[in-house]
């Protein structure tokens, strides 16, 4: 055997897909690679007798790739900076040894070189980075660590191999786990999948362990200082179960697949004992000085498919009798474009988009998903004007029913929105869809209520309101009543929701004629009580009072309603109200024959809203009594040339609240 | 060598143990404690608690003058002083629980053979049942209920003082302290607490306490030694019983839910379990929840080997918890095995940056724990409030 022949290799290859324009810093006497296409990167260590050999050529390696014989290009590695990643396995488990893992990062962190780059990341119950990647040259101290927690290291192994790495620089991970997972997303066959497709080279030093008492014919069992501390409890103490923390939902070993996990990326798994000196520095002293002194082969795949995954196989023929391991292959990323190949199209815009400025358009249903996604983007003029009118609303809510919210990180989001979604069914001509809005808005109430049943939400309360309203709007006083109900249920003492208790009962009889006598006379005196209750509340006290002498107008007792319209005052803030308690004042004046006084009250109502109808008829009727015929006819005149959208506020009273929908819907949309 | 009989060592561990806490001498007595606290110095006083480590010590304090503190007040006074010594009790088993033991469940070998024999004592050999030990936490939380306990009639501030109780304990995850030993004997089964079975005495239409009962029965499906694959259930019966009765409730039904179709997931009954992770969907909009039904639903499908419909699950559930570490990792492996290295790794590297996001896989059998800080925010309010109401 000639001394080359006894060469033993053992070839770390890495892969690594770049795209154009990344560049490893290459030493002067090797090929400069210039490419204008897909570049491939391998990284290979070659040693004998446990010592890396150097002075190897392009020549000296076959790649093949999907087995096409691939032209590569050799660089050493020394030259090439490198981010190293050290991975502290620290929880509850190995709290004994906490201490020397942390040390030992240090150490490994003071071998890297000026150029190299450095992290610290932490496994316990999360993973974590505890020194964020850096350079070597000024990384601060490893900071010190607390051993808490059950360990997550599958996830940190996989997240290590995962990182996003520079593509002119290697990626060396050091792990310094006893393998032991407990609460991982990610299983070792998993990890192990990882590896392979991953362009780290990792190293797990196996730490925290030790060996078991094993019977001489069985494998050698390897215990976690968790376990060995808990046989030598239950030993002295009698104490065989654990004292704290008791959820712990695997205790999922499988050291073989690890250990094939790292073989698989050109590193390995070393178990206490197997080196002399078994530090995680130590084994990163001797892997890192292995990997610097190692080759990275570069080539741009030629005659194979460019997507998916490739397999790779490296051989030196001019040494049949190396060893030589080799990664298996490398995946070219789905989502990077060929060079050369032109940018994807953008995605059809959204057709909800711009619904409120164009023209309906026949025949469009817009979907559950376009109309949710306009209104996630903040559309909500397009988003209300794709639901009016739309043909299939009742669809729309089974959709949102199976699917659950658009927005499951939002859920106010989402309760607007369905608030939307039932303003725009119950609008409908169709009573099935109504129906069908009413059992959305009663699902979303109690999907919004606190799980805990801690009143008050502000938000809830809102919401509660604001479903009140469009339950109002839509004169569906039994669906309006439950809900006050339930509104009640959660905030006994809201004044608006005792008053709405108290005019959908009034809204329920809206064209009943009253009377002061009979079975009216029950009904009206249950109305006023309820009024009384939203009387009661500062905050309400004016509509409700001006509501209550309505119902008592309507039923005759006008001079009652004249006391309580005399309590009530011109509200600023409410030009709407206000408007009314003249209107009312001078409806009720005409009840009591004072028809001068309600001339008066119609005037000051039409100062307020010049285009109202109401107040004019009723000033019109007014001067028709008086005889004074001209200007009831001028008056006439004017509600005949009345622009067709002028208000008033009348139109809106048996709406309810509804006055407030507008702004209590801008509300809800941006609470977030 | 002399070897001490095994049921001495543990009674002398003890002894040592009660013994070794005294109070510091130059510590604030827990009565001072106790007025700051009620003044509203919640998060002070609670970190000189923990630095002052010395739990025990605390029970016996609370144990010996806590009452009397709370009886020395005005009568006007005495339903506030009980919150604030209860919920003081509270906070500090949580920060007990941190370090601390929470109970010692100890072997009885009476003579067992290998065992020296004390003179006089007959050679016999005998068994018992395991001793339960309960640690300074359970203690505090032990006190602070029988002290709200005392009156007859529980009130709202007592309810959520319970909720965040059962919030704690499930933090520390410890079954038994709830619903006593009902899968394993006890050589003193009098020393159980069963915590829920008075706190559901006084409170039965309480469904969060009824489900915590059901959480406590799923708890003992995780329970056994070392090496447990991923695979393990213990026992399933019961928790699938208990969890099937509640899965139709309007307010807990949908946790139900989750956790019926996790473990039937873990029974590898997937399409049951798919069934229930869909219905969770539509139950509710607690976060937690909705993340973990996508969560799961993301596994099962992976089962199922239907990886896109697996994927798409995945990424609703960072939809409901971005960054959270259980769906990031397992969406990523998805991703890289359908060769989407880069999106993989901005996923990764995002759900590694701080701070981190709360994972709920990582909390799920921490359970009405993540209620905690709404809680917690609840008691201090009503501590800071007199009887009136209004604000102190």
């Amino acid at each position: 055997m000639t001394g080359r022949r006894a060469l033993v290799l053992i070839v770390l290859v890495t892969v690594a897909f770049v795209s154009a324009g990344g560049r490893a810093q290459t030493p002067t006497p090797q090929p400069v690679f210039r490419s204008t296409t897909d570049l491939v990167t391998i990284d290979v260590a070659v040693r004998s007798g446990g010592n890396p050999v150097g002075g190897l050529g392009a020549k000296d390696f076959i790649l093949l790739d999907n087995g096409v014989r691939q032209t590569v290009e050799v660089v050493e590695l020394e030259a090439v900076p490198v981010d190293i990643t050290v991975l502290v396995d620290a929880t509850e488990d190995d709290a004994g040894s906490v201490n020397d893992l942390v040390n030992q990062a240090s150490k490994i962190a003071a071998l890297a070189r000026p150029t190299d780059r450095v992290r610290v990341m932490h496994v316990s119950n999360y993973v974590s980075d505890l020194v964020p990647l850096q350079r070597a040259a000024t990384m601060p101290p490893v900071p010190a660590l607390i051993g808490t927690g059950i360990p997550s290291a599958h996830d940190g192994l996989a997240a290590a191999l995962l990182r996003r790495v520079d593509p002119d620089r290697r990626h060396l991970i050091i792990a310094m786990t006893n393998g032991i997972d407990a609460i991982s997303a990610l299983d070792a066959a998993t990890v192990r999948e990882l590896a392979r497709r991953s362009t780290a080279t990792l190293y797990i030093e196996q730490v925290d362990i030790a060996l078991g008492p094993t019977p001489p014919d069985r494998p050698p069992l390897y215990l976690g200082s968790r376990e060995r501390r808990e046989i030598d409890r239950c030993a002295v103490a009698s104490l065989c179960t654990e004292t704290r923390p008791f959820w712990r939902p695997y205790d999922d070993e499988q050291f073989d697949v690890l250990k094939e996990a790292a073989q698989a990326t050109g590193g390995d798994l070393y178990l206490p004992g197997v080196f002399i000196n078994r530090n995680a520095s130590a084994v990163f002293e001797k892997a890192f000085q292995d990997y610097r002194r190692s080759y990275l082969l570069r080539f741009t795949p030629q005659g194979v498919t460019r997507e998916g995954w490739h397999d790779v196989t490296v051989t030196i023929p001019a040494y049949p009798e190396v060893e030589i391991k080799a990664r298996r292959g490398y995946a070219v990323d789905a989502s990077a474009r060929p060079p050369g190949t032109p940018p994807a199209p953008p995605p059809p815009p959204n057709p909800v988009v711009g619904a409120a400025t164009r023209p309906a358009r026949a025949g469009v249903v817009f979907s559950l998903d376009e109309i949710a996604e306009a209104y996630g983007a903040g559309n909500y003029a397009d988003a209300d004007a794709a639901l009016e009118g739309h043909p299939r609303l009742a669809d729309l809510f089974r959709d949102l029913e199976r699917s659950g919210s658009p927005w499951p990180g939002n859920p106010h989001r989402e309760a607007a929105f369905v608030l939307e979604l039932a303003h725009a069914g119950l609008h409908s001509q169709s009573r099935p869809v109504r129906d069908a809005a009413v059992q959305l808005l009663d699902r979303e109430r109690k999907l919004l209520r606190d799980p805990l049943g801690l009143a008050p939400d502000p938000y809830e309360r809102y919401w509660f309101w604001a479903a009140i309203m469009v339950l109002d709007a839509a004169n569906l006083q039994g669906a309006g009543l439950s809900f006050v109900d339930s509104a009640l249920a959660r905030f006994p003492d809201e004044p608006r929701f005792v008053l709405a208790r108290a005019f959908l009962s009034d809204q329920r009889r809206a064209f009943d004629t009253l009377s002061t006598t009979g079975p009216s006379l029950a009904l009206v005196q249950n109305v006023a009580e309820l009024y009384d209750k939203a009387i009661a509340h500062e905050s309400t006290a004016n509509e409700a009072r001006l509501r209550k002498a309505r119902l008592l107008h309507r039923a005759g007792f006008e001079v009652d309603s004249l006391a309580l319209l005399d309590a009530t005052y011109d509200d600023p803030q409410d030009l709407g109200l206000t408007y009314l308690r003249h209107l009312f004042r001078g409806q009720t004046l005409d009840g009591l024959g004072r028809h001068a006084d309600a001339t008066a009250e119609y005037r000051s109502a039409m100062a307020l809203v010049p285009g109202a109808q109401s107040a004019r008829v009723g000033l019109m009727a007014g001067l028709l009594r008086q005889g004074d015929r001209g200007s009831a006819e001028a008056l006439a005149e004017g509600i005949q040339t009345a622009p067709a959208d002028a208000m008033d506020p009348w139109w809106g009273y048996w709406l309810g609240d509804f006055r407030f929908y507008p702004d209590a819907i801008v509300r809800l949309r941006e609470e977030r | 060598m002399h070897a001490w009989p095994r049921a001495v060592l543990p009674l002398a561990l003890v002894v040592c143990a009660v013994s070794g806490s005294r109070p510091d001498a130059q510590a604030p007595a827990t009565t001072a404690l106790l007025d700051r606290y009620l003044a509203g110095n919640f998060e002070s006083v609670i970190v000189g608690v923990a630095a002052r480590h010395d739990y025990d010590a605390l029970v016996k304090d609370l144990e010996h003058s806590g009452a009397e503190w709370v009886d020395a007040g005005p009568a006007d006074e005495r339903a506030r002083r009980e919150l604030a010594a209860a919920t003081f009790a509270l906070e500090s088993a949580r920060a007990a629980a941190e370090t601390g033991d929470w109970k010692w469940v100890q072997q009885v070998h009476l003579n067992a053979p290998g065992t020296v024999h004390l003179p006089g004592i007959p050679a016999q050999s005998s068994e018992a049942a395991d001793a339960i030990w309960w640690k300074a936490p359970p203690k505090l939380v032990e006190w602070g209920c029988a002290l709200l306990r005392r009156h007859a009639d529980p009130t709202p501030s007592e309810r959520v003082w319970q909720l965040a109780a059962v919030a704690t304990v499930e933090r520390a995850g410890d079954f038994e302290f709830l619903v006593g030993s009902p899968w394993e004997a006890r050589g003193n089964p009098k020393d159980e607490f069963e915590h829920l079975k008075h706190v559901i005495a006084r409170f039965p239409e309480e469904p969060r306490f009824a489900l915590a009962q059901a959480v406590a029965i799923e708890d003992h499906t995780w329970r056994e030694g070392f090496r447990r694959p991923r695979s393990f259930v213990a026992s399933p019966g019961d928790a699938l019983n208990a969890l099937d009765h509640m899965s139709k409730d309007d307010a807990i039904g949908a946790e139900a839910s989750l956790r019926l179709g996790y473990l039937r997931l873990r029974l590898n009954r997937v399409d049951d379990a798919l069934t229930l992770f869909a219905h969770v969907q539509t139950a509710t909009r607690d976060r937690y929840l909705i993340y973990l039904a996508h969560y799961f639903r993301g596994q099962a499908l992976e089962r199922k080997n239907e990886l896109a419909d697996a994927e798409r699950a995945y990424r609703l559930a960072l939809d409901t918890v971005p960054r959270a570490q259980s769906a990031t990792m397992a969406l990523a492996a998805l991703l890289v095995r359908s060769n989407h290295q880069i999106e993989a790794a901005s996923l990764v590297d995002a759900s590694l940056t701080t701070p981190l996001a709360v994972d709920p896989w990582r909390e799920y059998e921490a359970a009405d724990n993540r209620f905690w800080p709404t809680l917690i925010k609840r008691l201090h309010t009503d501590i800071t409030q007199d009887v009136s109401g209004g604000q102190r």
